[in-house]
C-alpha cells in the first residue's frame, strides 16, 4: 500500500511492504524515519523552519513548522512502537531559488532547522539529499527501510 | 526559435474575455475611479452580476444577512477579488490543461497560478506598501504564456533549453529567450493585451521575472513577482523550470517585507489554499484550450 504525505503533514506505516512517499519537496524538507527492528517508519513533510513567525498557523497545524513538527513526529513514531535510539533518519528537499542575497533562503533555513532539532534530540542524520534548485519526491519502504529520492526523472538511493 | 506568427495565431484562438472584465481591471487601476463606477460595470454584465452575488453569499464569506445588491456584494468581496474570481472562472479550464512543454501535468499550472494569486491577496497583510488590487488577477495569469508556448515546444527545443540553463548558467526564462526567441512571460503579456487588460496588468505579467526593470518598477509588479516566489517556495507547479528563477530581494524589500514576514506569508498561503480553491471551483466556466 502507498501512503502519500501532503505538504505540512506526516504519515507513519507499520506494515512490511508499504511505501510512504511525499512529492513536491521544493524549499520544504522531507524527513524519513525508520526503526528497523519495530518496522515502524514514516515521512514528515514540513514547510517552514520556525513557528515563531506565525504561532496562530502553528497551532492550527503543527506539521507546518520544523520546530513544532519534528518532536511530535518522533513522539508519534514512538507511540507506534519505534525506539528513538534505533531510528534511522534521512532528509531530502530544502531547494532554493536564485537568490544572491539569501532573502528567500527558506530551503537552507529548513535544512539547518531539521539538523539542529534532530541533534538536540540526540539524532544524527544518516543521509541527505538537499539544496540545489530541483523539486524532489522522497520514498520510504517499510520492511527493508529503503529510502530513495526521485528528481528530474532520476531515482537515487539515499 | 519559435515563429512569433505561430504563437500569435495561438493567442488569437483564445476565447475573448467578456468586455466587463478588462473594464473592471481598468477601473481598479485608475485612482480616479470609485466603487460606484465599478458597480456599474458589473451591473451591465448579467452573468457577472449573478456570480458576484453568489460569491458574496457563499459559505466562504458567510454574510449574516443575505446580500442582495451588487454594491453590497462588492463591498463584502472587494472589487479586486471580484475581478480575480471572474477571470479565474474564465481561465480555470484552460489553466487546468496539461502543459507538456513545461513538464506540467493536469492542474499543475492552475494550482501554481492559484497559489500565486492567493499570495498576492494576502500580501497586503504583511507589506507596508498598499498592494494594487489588479495584482491579484495578474498573479493568477502570470504564467499563462506557458500554456501557449507549451503547444509549440518539441522535445529537441526542451533539451536545448535545459542545455543552455546548464551550460550558460542562466535562469530558465532567459534560456527560453535564447532558444525560442521569446519567454513565457512575454507571451503572457501578449495574451493579456489580446484580452484588452490595462497596461499595468499586461506589464505585471510580461515582467514578472524582471521586477527591477527601471521604467516599470511598481508595487503591483513586485507583488506578482513575490507571489510567484511564494508558489515556487511551497513547491507548487514546478515543472521543468523547477526553482531555476531569480528571486528578487529588492522586490520584497520595496514592499516592506522581511525574511520573517515572507515566511509568515508562506504559512498563511499554505493555510488559505483550500478556501481559495473552493471559491474558484464555484467560479468555474468554460474557456476552450487553443488549438496548436
Amino acid at each position: 500500500m502507498h501512503h502519500t504525505v501532503g505538504s505540512a503533514d506526516m504519515k507513519l506505516a507499520t506494515t512490511v511492504g508499504d511505501i510512504v512517499v511525499t512529492h513536491a519537496l521544493g524549499s520544504c524538507v522531507g524527513v524519513a524515519i525508520y526503526d528497523p527492528v519495530a518496522h515502524v517508519g514514516g515521512i514528515l513533510h514540513f514547510v517552514l523552519p520556525h513557528s515563531s513567525v506565525d504561532p496562530g498557523n502553528a497551532a492550527k497545524n503543527v506539521w507546518m513548522f520544523a520546530d513544532t513538527a519534528i518532536p511530535k513526529f518522533l513522539e508519534a513514531a514512538c507511540e507506534e512502537g519505534a525506539v528513538k535510539a534505533r531510528l534511522i533518519v534521512k532528509v531530502a528537499g530544502g531547494a532554493h531559488l536564485l537568490d544572491a542575497k539569501g532573502f528567500f533562503a527558506i530551503g537552507r533555513r529548513n535544512q539547518l532547522a531539521a539538523r539542529k532539532i534532530l541533534w538536540q534530540d540526540g539524532i544524527m542524520i544518516a543521509a541527505e539529499d538537499v539544496g540545489g534548485m530541483v523539486s524532489r519526491s522522497l520514498f520510504l519502504e517499510i520492511g527493508d527501510g529503503k529510502v530513495w529520492v526521485q528528481s528530474e526523472g532520476k531515482e537515487v538511493p539515499l | 526559435m519559435i515563429s512569433l506568427a505561430v504563437l500569435s495565431e495561438s493567442v488569437d484562438k483564445l476565447d475573448p474575455m467578456p468586455i466587463s472584465l478588462p473594464k473592471l481591471a481598468e477601473a481598479l487601476s485608475d485612482t480616479g475611479s470609485n466603487l460606484q463606477d465599478m458597480v456599474r460595470i458589473v451591473e451591465y454584465d448579467a452573468a457577472l452580476t449573478a456570480n458576484t452575488l453568489r460569491w458574496a453569499n457563499s459559505a466562504a464569506y458567510a454574510p449574516r444577512h443575505p446580500i442582495m445588491t451588487v454594491r453590497d456584494a462588492m463591498m463584502r468581496l472587494g472589487a479586486g477579488r471580484v475581478l480575480q474570481l471572474a477571470v479565474g472562472g474564465r481561465v480555470k479550464t484552460l489553466l487546468e490543461s496539461p502543459c507538456p512543454g513545461y513538464d506540467l501535468g493536469e492542474k499543475e499550472l492552475w494550482n501554481h497560478s492559484v497559489t500565486a494569486a492567493l499570495g498576492a491577496d494576502l500580501l497586503s497583510g504583511f507589506a507596508t506598501q498598499p498592494i494594487p488590487p489588479v495584482a491579484f488577477t495578474a498573479a493568477l495569469l502570470h504564467d499563462i504564456g506557458k500554456l501557449i508556448i507549451s503547444r509549440h515546444i518539441n522535445g529537441e527545443m526542451h533539451r536545448q533549453i535545459v542545455d543552455v540553463v546548464e551550460r550558460e548558467n542562466l535562469p530558465f526564462f532567459e534560456a527560453e529567450r535564447v532558444v525560442l526567441g521569446v519567454s513565457h512571460a512575454e507571451i503572457g503579456g501578449v495574451v493579456a493585451k489580446r484580452w484588452s487588460f490595462p497596461d499595468i496588468l499586461v506589464d505585471c505579467i510580461r515582467l514578472h521575472h524582471d521586477p527591477d526593470d527601471e521604467s516599470h518598477v511598481s508595487p503591483a509588479l513586485d507583488a506578482v513577482h513575490v507571489s510567484n516566489v511564494v508558489a515556487k517556495t511551497l513547491g507548487v507547479g514546478m515543472g521543468s523550470e523547477q526553482m531555476n528563477m531569480v528571486a528578487c530581494a529588492n522586490s520584497a524589500r520595496r514592499l516592506g517585507l522581511t525574511p520573517e514576514k515572507f515566511e509568515a506569508l508562506c504559512a498563511s498561503v499554505m493555510t488559505g489554499l483550500p478556501m481559495i480553491e473552493e471559491l474558484f471551483d464555484g467560479a468555474k466556466s468554460r474557456l476552450r484550450a487553443p488549438v496548436p
